[in-house]
């Protein structure tokens, strides 16, 4: 009996065996260039975490950090007062990706993941079924928690350590189907920071290893990087690298493309390449503000020390988002890319606070930068009505011509809205990190925006010192140095009941 | 086969040397649990803070297991008189010794993670004095070797639940993750 195929052609076809491997039905669902919708825009998203917009030199800012966002703005829209509905990643992050408010997504705490019931409202499912190729890449694991959330919903999932100098973490590869219960675990058990371990003995050998991982990797680059390199949760990355591999990305993606990059610089630890070590080597000093209730005890040089190291990474993050700008000027995608440059939440350097880690929500912890880069643009316009982070869902559905669903709590942001700039609308910020996450919020700072005032009211913190409520006016007091907080003022009265009213309408569900 | 026979210790010494390794590892794991507690129950809910236990747990079996794997490869390499003859206690007092340097170097973490080789070396130096301290100890004196046996039998009821709770553990990481 004759075979219809013979023992080489059988070794032949097994040799191909391998390519089962491949994620064919993620691969069936992309389009292929051929067939790609040229109607549909391109949609790019670049998170730089913990960038404030006080210090961008675009608004404004004294030193000279941003130059190519200012070359970039000439042909885009530039929003003056946006804001992110919180002062860490976690909640912020949360807001822009589903359009809603903590109080909704209940993704309020380090780690925390949005409720169940919220997930599917999100940025990329509401892309499904549009030809859209949708990636998401984070450097930062607060982020990767609530982006793995969204995975059922995505072609391209990147792990944080795909783009990182080194492999430690494992509860990704292990428990890939089970990664946000098991990186809590992985967390308490090795060593992701410098925390006491719940292994006793593994954990000290793997930190130590890591460590000394950390001293070669400095060492390969102090050339470079003479400050050190940067890292997070033990995970070490550089920002060229992450820009290099998102030029090639979005040059090869299957169009059209929605793709959500989320990168740690400007963040804490300030660590940039050596061309921007000492650039601001100034005798310039911020305006000293007296401490806050919340004052982590920091002195002003040091703050000052920390600003000037934040705002030279800063200029760092410049230069890689205009080669990234250029790049895809270059190659064209501009031409049907809408690019969304923003930040998940600010940094403070005042009132003897360092970072975000803070309950307060001043300016520079919550105001972002938002720059949308328009395909077809050629001047730049302005935009200084208040938006927020919740608003960049709708606006994006809006540009791609798909419907806006009932439960999003955002607007379409101006230029784009057929209705004119509203300023009074009143916008949300909070932050409830020791709240629990289904429960009335009892332990809370909270902060409504509306027109050039805004409001901030404390709830639950033990200490006298702290006042229940405080208000400024941004428009001549954007430093927020006089509380003008009283009880028998109009704008007080009318910002406290919208900010009640709020709470109690969040608090109602439970 | 039967030279390799005679170099294994017997399953009740496995069992009491798996005690030994499981019981420090356990109670630190456990402290670390009720320590976490408080900051999860705001963020989960109780069965996700149990599927996290179960990581932890299940993890701490693993390293439960690796470490009496070395000590009866230990136990299976030197001379019967040098280790296996006082295997158990051995294997106790080492872990004693080995768990409170490990909790001393757990809270002065974020110092050991820097150290260098020649920085992290004079402390390895102390350490093995002190495993080699309680080595002749037990070694020397019979009467120690047989009361710090009777502890490991006394334990062996507890760690047998601690061990119970790392395979439910392992089995509840093993049915999240199919």
């Amino acid at each position: 009996m004759k075979y219809p195929i013979n023992r080489r052609d059988f070794l032949k076809f097994s040799s191909l065996l391998p390519l089962m491997a491949i994620d064919w039905p993620s691969l069936a669902s992309k389009p292929s260039s051929s067939s790609q919708n040229q109607a549909s825009p391109n949609v790019l998203v670049v998170v730089f975490d913990a960038f404030s917009a006080e210090n961008a030199s675009l608004y404004g800012y004294t030193r000279a950090t941003t130059p190519n966002l200012a070359r970039i703005a000439e042909k885009a829209v530039v929003y003056h007062h946006h804001y992110s509905t919180a002062n860490f990643t976690t909640p912020g992050t949360a807001s822009l990706l589903t359009g809603t408010y903590p109080w909704t997504h209940r993704a309020i705490h380090l780690h925390g993941t949005i409720e169940k019931e919220v997930v599917q409202n999100n940025l990329f499912r509401q892309f499904s079924g549009k030809g859209y190729t949708r990636l998401v890449y984070s450097h930062n694991l607060l982020s990767t928690s609530l982006l793995y959330q969204f995975r059922p919903d995505l072609e391209v999932f990147k792990w944080p350590r795909e783009l990182c100098l080194d492999d430690n973490q494992f509860s990704d590869r292990i428990f890939p189907r089970d990664y946000n219960t098991a990186f809590i675990g992985e967390k308490l058990m090795m060593p992701l920071d410098t925390d006491v371990s719940g292994s006793l003995f593994l954990s000290l050998i793997m930190g130590w290893l890591r460590g000394a991982e950390k001293r070669q990797i400095e060492e390969r680059l102090k050339d470079l990087y003479p400050e050190g390199v940067a890292g997070q949760y033990g995970h070490y990355y550089l920002l060229e690298t992450a820009i290099d591999w998102t030029i090639k990305t979005v040059a090869q993606l299957p169009q059209p493309f929605l793709a959500y990059i989320h990168l740690l610089p400007p963040h804490e630890p300030y660590l940039s390449r050596k061309d921007f070590v000492d650039l601001f080597a100034d005798e310039w000093k911020p305006t000293r503000k007296p401490k806050a209730h919340f004052s982590q005890g920091y002195p002003q040089q040091y703050l000052n020390q920390h600003r000037r190291s934040y705002d030279e990474y800063i200029a760092n993050v410049d230069a890689e988002f205009g080669r990234l700008y250029d790049s895809m000027a270059q190659n064209g995608l501009l031409e049907n890319t809408y690019v969304i440059f923003t930040s998940d939440h600010g940094e403070l350097f005042e009132r003897g606070i360092q970072g975000h880690s803070t309950e307060v929500l001043y300016q520079p912890v919550i105001q972002v930068p938002l720059l949308i880069v328009n395909p077809g643009q050629t001047k730049r316009e302005d935009v200084f009505v208040n938006t927020s982070s919740v608003d960049i869902l709708p606006t994006l559905l809006h540009l791609a011509g798909i419907n806006i669903p009932d439960w999003c709590e955002g607007e379409i942001l101006p230029p784009f809205a057929n209705t004119n700039p509203d300023n009074s609308r009143s916008l949300f910020c909070m932050e409830a990190k020791t709240n629990p996450k289904l429960a009335p919020f009892n332990k809370a700072s909270f902060a409504v925006v509306k027109g050039d005032h805004k409001l901030m009211h404390y709830i639950g913190y033990d200490n006298d010192e702290v006042p229940d409520f405080e208000m400024f006016n941004l428009a001549d007091d954007f430093e927020e140095m006089k509380n003008r907080y009283s009880k028998n003022d109009g704008v007080s009265q009318e910002l406290k009941d919208i900010l009640l009213d709020k709470i109690n309408e969040a608090n109602q569900r439970y | 086969m039967a030279i390799f026979k005679n170099r294994l210790v017997s399953k009740q010494e496995i069992f009491f040397a798996f005690v030994a390794c499981s019981f420090p590892i356990y109670i630190w794991t456990f402290y670390k649990i009720f320590n976490q507690i408080p900051a999860w129950i705001v963020k989960l809910n109780i069965g996700e803070v149990a599927s996290v236990s179960a990581y932890a747990v299940a993890f701490s079996l693993f390293e439960s297991l690796l470490l009496c794997l070395f000590f009866l490869i230990l136990g299976g390499i030197l001379p019967e008189r040098f280790f296996r003859r006082k295997f158990v206690a051995h294997v106790m007092m080492m872990m004693l010794v080995s768990s409170i340097w490990a909790v001393i170097a757990q809270f002065n973490y974020s110092e050991v993670y820097g150290w260098t080789f020649a920085e992290l070396l004079p402390w390895l130096v102390v350490y093995l004095f002190s495993i080699l301290a309680v080595y002749f100890l037990i070694q020397r004196f019979d009467l120690f070797a047989k009361a710090v046996y009777r502890v490991v039998k006394g334990i062996s009821v507890l760690a047998t639940l601690y061990i119970l709770v790392g395979v439910i553990g392992l089995v509840v990481v093993i049915i999240r993750n199919i």
